[in-house]
């Protein structure tokens, strides 16, 4: 059941993370013009992904919070006890900021509304790099985590 | 219902702070000992294993900023631009100062 969970998990955030990194690109260098891959990744309509990416983030998140009493008893004390400080750290940090997230996409959707407002072109920005710096952090740290006998750290 | 729309941005900000204030000072709605699955309104002695504030601090957080971006969605002294700025600005701040408290995870 948690493993199951686990890889819903990971493919949910695998998709968000998509979704996400598509918007913010679009937004800090959009397309202008060219058929290479890179210009097509930032190429998208970058409003379509906004609905998509607040069910993802929460869908993910629920998912997350399901598995969390799991890792706080089975993971967590085995990182302390190796002392492994920063791991702990960091997934602490994921914590937070995956909390800090969700009462972020409020803001996120009113200001991705359509027909977008110009004068608010900054506000998406920031809020959509905020979104992404969360999301890249919670997939990195939970792969780092899921896998840390293996970096040997 | 538009002010309610105005207290979206409003919403994400006030959150912010108040889940670093419940975070930092552990004002948790309730609690739950994952090693035996209980929930509880208070910290319950005795009780095996860990204890997780985290949803209790998300509870406190998104109850207490929706009643309160409601509210300040009314007044007109708060500005457009000022929510604006302050959705992004104060959640940026509250993750720097999240990470300015859990520092000793880092250097010690």
């Amino acid at each position: 059941m948690i493993t199951t969970l686990l890889i819903i998990h990971g493919l949910l955030a695998v998709t968000l993370l998509g979704a996400l990194t598509h918007q913010t690109l679009a937004l800090w260098w959009p397309a202008r013009a060219g058929h290479s891959v890179a210009t097509s990744f930032r190429g998208v309509r970058s409003q379509i992904y906004t609905n998509t990416i607040i069910v993802l983030f929460v869908l993910t998140a629920i998912c997350g919070s399901i598995l969390y009493p799991t890792y706080r008893i089975a993971v967590r004390p085995i990182l302390e006890q190796l002392r492994m400080n920063a791991a702990n750290g960091i997934f602490e940090f994921k914590e937070h900021l995956v909390a800090i997230g969700l009462g972020l996409l409020p803001a996120y959707w009113y200001y991705w509304r359509q027909p977008l407002s110009p004068e608010y072109a900054f506000v998406r920005r920031m809020l959509t790099s905020l979104l992404a710096f969360i999301v890249w952090w919670g997939f990195l740290t939970g792969h780092i985590l899921n896998n840390i006998r293996g970096f040997g750290l | 219902m538009s002010a309610l729309l105005r207290a979206l941005p409003i919403f994400s900000a006030v959150y912010a702070v108040l889940y670093v204030i419940a975070m930092y000072f552990n004002i948790a709605m309730f609690v739950h000992y994952p090693q035996t699955g209980i929930w509880a309104w208070h910290d319950v002695p005795g009780q095996k294993g860990p204890a997780m504030y985290w949803y209790g601090w998300i509870a406190n957080a998104a109850i207490g900023a929706a009643i309160i971006a409601v509210l300040l969605a009314y007044l007109p002294v708060l500005q457009r631009r000022i929510a604006a700025t302050g959705a992004w600005l104060v959640p940026l701040l509250s993750m720097l100062t999240v990470l300015f408290i859990i520092r000793s995870w880092f250097i010690r």
